[in-house]
């Protein structure tokens, strides 16, 4: 053994652990500010934070997440916070915790330092786009359009002629006319063309007279009887001889019938589509008790689930989605590891439980919620660990106010289900501001509301449900005239809206979506708006339907004229040939055993004639 | 030329007052660092063994340097026989299962198939390259050690700074 071997052994060791002691704490500390900024895009602080290299025990004293749209804000800030993290997991680079106890974490709390950190924000944005991300925009836009389309209700002209509109316009029901009149002409021609070769109804009309010919009570010989049954016979072989003509003819009998038949429908579909291009034409506003809500509260409700979203977006990339980051293989030379079963498997980062609490003597005074509740199963390889995050927060504050947040992320198999549900209770609106609209007030000076968000994300859809009670509002406007009618008439039902209960829903599916938001205001708007600009426009619209109706009836009765020709004369007898036929057939059936029964009746008769004959001579 | 430098110091080890046994083990211990890959377990606990023990510094570099070359080349038929090793070889694989679940398991790297057939070899090499080497010491010293110090290169390498710097070195070490 070489005494200044083990010497210099012993100084490695030594010096290993100081710089453990000194630098560890600094580098871990860093490490998870990092790795936190990283998921939510803003600054995240860690004070005091102490690492106990035999133990594996972290511990700090104070953690503050800047909120990433308010980043004077913070989304949580929390207190003294502890855990120590498994060493068999952690020789194998995987980071397990089995318990985190959070004492006093909040949220909202504000801050002194600016904690955006807007390159990485959007990096991240650009990084993983959601379904809102790709959707917001064209909503938002299309808000626009609508609420441009409601401003022009003041400019409904006074006088349209609609007269000129429908001049002016290209319609269908005029166009078509054409087709459809000379369509039934040609099969009008082509079926007169058949029927001066082969006229079905003379046909049957000659069969019938020769059916009705046939009387069997004016029968009196055996002779005469033989000839009219051999009458019904030939009748029936042309009545097959007939009916074979006929079914050749029949299917395109019944095609000709089909088609022309179903001109009316089709008028229809003309003249709802004609009346809809003149209304695009005639740019009338559609301020239709539909969008009323849309218009008013649309752009406020996109900002605020916009933010929430956010919220629910930075958690879900706490946790891997399914089928995501795939190993490189070595090269070649570098080997390879062949991976043999393992007794425990972990997953690169587990957070079994989160616990969090706080003194409930604080509530009362609070400005920001204290969190309570707990976390569990929040890992970056859900598959691996096989059960879902779920989150299960509640923040109480000053004023019965309260703030509650559930989620479950369940990415353990292919398509990942992710649920997040929001609610905040009893919630001061005072100070809040809408966007810009010159319907819509500009702040609300007081009142309360209860609001629930409930955000279902899967690998197909997004639904959010958005739904909002208001209590005791009162809102402020800004300073301008209130001389165009519709801004009046909205002013004076926000005045008047204390209690305002409004839901919006919006879809989302192959980037396309469905947004609604309906409230008690429509109510109340299309009270007091179809007295005036709603009246006008119906009035418009009316006289525009009924003048295009006109155009389309007249159009209809002359059609509906030709069709009846062709088909009456043409169409019906060979469509209902058959069900004539058998008609005929019974009826012909009858005579038939009638004449039977009657030859029958006669012979029997002249045999017993015969038979009286014969005795008498014989006496 | 540091090859050259390399050499001079084996070659003056050689003639050094370090047994055989001590340079045999020296090279012999230098091939497993130099024929596996360096950053694994087992050459860390080598590396603490080499400086407590008394074996031959100069035998050990020596030895990793011309056996690092040596396990390039060789990569591919470690990597054959440490996949039969690992893959093939039925009664085997309960020892490989309870080695991976030991919770040092992952700092040994044992299932990569170029480390653990490189390992297997040199293990393998072990005691037939300990044999072989402390003969061909002794050999020298009695036999060949007059010739080569004849040689000029010897001699030129001999004079070498660093050569005496590391003599210098040496006897700091005791």
């Amino acid at each position: 053994m070489r005494k200044k071997g083990l010497i210099t052994v012993i100084i490695l060791i030594a010096v290993f652990i100081l710089i453990s002691m000194v630098f560890t704490d600094q580098l871990v500390e860093k490490g998870i500010e990092k790795t936190i900024q990283f998921v939510t895009g803003a600054k995240a602080e860690i004070d005091n934070l102490d690492l106990n290299i035999f133990s594996l025990g972290i511990a700090w004293d104070r953690l503050q997440v800047a909120d990433p749209p308010k980043p004077f804000q913070n989304l949580v800030e929390t207190g003294r916070t502890s855990f120590s993290m498994n060493l068999p997991a952690l020789l194998r680079k995987k980071y397990v915790i089995n318990e985190i106890t959070v004492l006093n974490a909040q949220s909202g709390t504000s801050r002194e330092t600016d904690g955006s950190l807007p390159k990485l924000r959007k990096r991240i944005g650009k990084r993983s786009p959601s379904k809102w991300d790709q959707v917001k925009g064209k909503i938002t836009s299309n808000l626009e359009e609508a609420e441009l389309l409601g401003l022009s209700v003041k400019d409904i002209p006074r006088s349209l002629n609609t007269d000129s509109l429908i001049a002016k316009a290209d319609l269908q029901i005029v166009e078509s006319y054409e087709i459809v009149s000379s369509d039934i002409e040609s099969t009008t021609d082509k079926w007169e063309q058949y029927y001066s070769e082969f006229d079905v109804q003379e046909k049957l009309d000659s069969i019938h007279s020769q059916i009705k010919s046939i009387e069997p009570d004016n029968i009196n010989t055996i002779d005469k009887a033989l000839e009219e049954i051999e009458k019904v016979r030939t009748i029936q072989k042309t009545m097959n001889s007939y009916r074979k003509e006929i079914s050749k003819k029949r299917e395109e009998a019944e095609t000709d019938y089909q088609r022309l038949s179903g001109f009316k429908e089709q008028y229809k579909r003309w003249l709802s589509e004609d009346y809809e291009n003149i209304l695009k034409k005639a740019q009338l506003p559609e301020f239709s008790l539909k969008n009323a809500s849309k218009i008013i509260f649309g752009k406020s409700v996109i900002f605020k689930l916009d933010r929430y979203i956010e919220y629910a977006e930075i958690i879900s990339r706490i946790t891997g989605k399914p089928g995501e980051k795939k190993k490189k293989k070595p090269p070649r030379q570098e080997g390879q590891n062949i991976r043999f079963p393992e007794k425990q498997i972990w997953p690169v980062f587990l957070a079994k439980k989160i616990e969090i609490s706080t003194g409930e003597e604080r509530i009362e005074k609070q400005k920001v919620p204290y969190l309570q509740g707990k976390v569990t199963g929040l890992t970056t390889q859900p598959r691996v660990y096989g059960k879902p995050t779920a989150f299960d927060l509640r923040g109480k504050y000053g004023g019965n106010r309260e703030i509650l947040f559930n989620a479950v992320l369940d990415r353990t198999k292919e398509h990942f289900a992710d649920t997040y549900s929001i609610g905040l209770r009893n919630i001061s609106l005072k100070g809040v501001e809408f966007e810009k609209n010159q319907y819509v007030p500009e702040t609300i000076k007081s009142g309360f509301a209860d609001i629930d968000i409930d955000i279902r994300n899967t690998e197909e859809t997004m639904e959010i449900i958005f739904f909002l009670q208001g209590k005791d509002l009162e809102y402020g406007f800004r300073e301008s005239s209130e001389s165009d009618q519709i801004t009046a008439t909205i002013r004076d039902i926000f005045r008047g809206l204390g209690r305002l209960n409004l839901k919006s829903t919006v879809i989302i599916k192959d980037q396309t979506y469905n947004f609604e938001i309906a409230s008690n205001f429509d109510k109340k708007f299309s009270q007091s708006i179809s007295t005036a600009s709603s009246k006008k426009l119906a009035e418009i619209k009316n006289k525009i339907k009924s003048a295009l109706q006109e155009k389309a009836d007249k159009r209809i009765a002359e059609l509906d004229k030709k069709y009846g020709n062709v088909y009456s004369r043409y169409l019906q007898p060979i469509l209902e040939y058959r069900k004539e036929s058998e008609l005929m057939r019974e009826e012909l059936a009858d005579k038939l055993k009638e004449l039977k029964d009657k030859q029958t009746e006669d012979l029997g008769k002249k045999a017993e004639d015969l038979l009286e004959d014969l005795l008498k001579k014989k006496k | 030329m540091i090859i050259f430098k390399i050499l001079s110091k084996f070659i003056k080890a050689l003639r050094s007052h370090d047994s055989p046994s001590q340079i045999a083990w020296g090279i012999t211990l230098g091939t497993i660092l130099g024929l596996t890959p360096f950053f694994t377990f087992h050459n860390f606990i080598l590396i603490i063994l080499i400086i407590l023990i008394k074996v031959n510094l100069s035998a050990v570099v020596f030895s990793l340097i011309l056996y690092s070359l040596l396990g390039y080349v060789l990569d591919p038929v470690f990597h054959a026989l440490g996949f039969t090793l690992l893959v093939n070889v039925d009664f085997l694989q309960p020892v490989w299962v309870w080695l991976y679940n030991l919770p040092i398991a992952p700092f040994t790297r044992f299932n990569n198939t170029v480390v653990i057939g490189s390992l297997v070899f040199a293990l393998v090499l072990l005691i037939p390259h300990y044999l072989l080497f402390k003969k061909l010491v002794l050999k020298y010293r009695t036999s060949w050690n007059t010739a080569i110090q004849k040689w000029k290169i010897t001699r030129m390498l001999q004079g070498n700074k660093l050569v005496r710097f590391y003599f210098k070195l040496r006897d700091w070490r005791g």
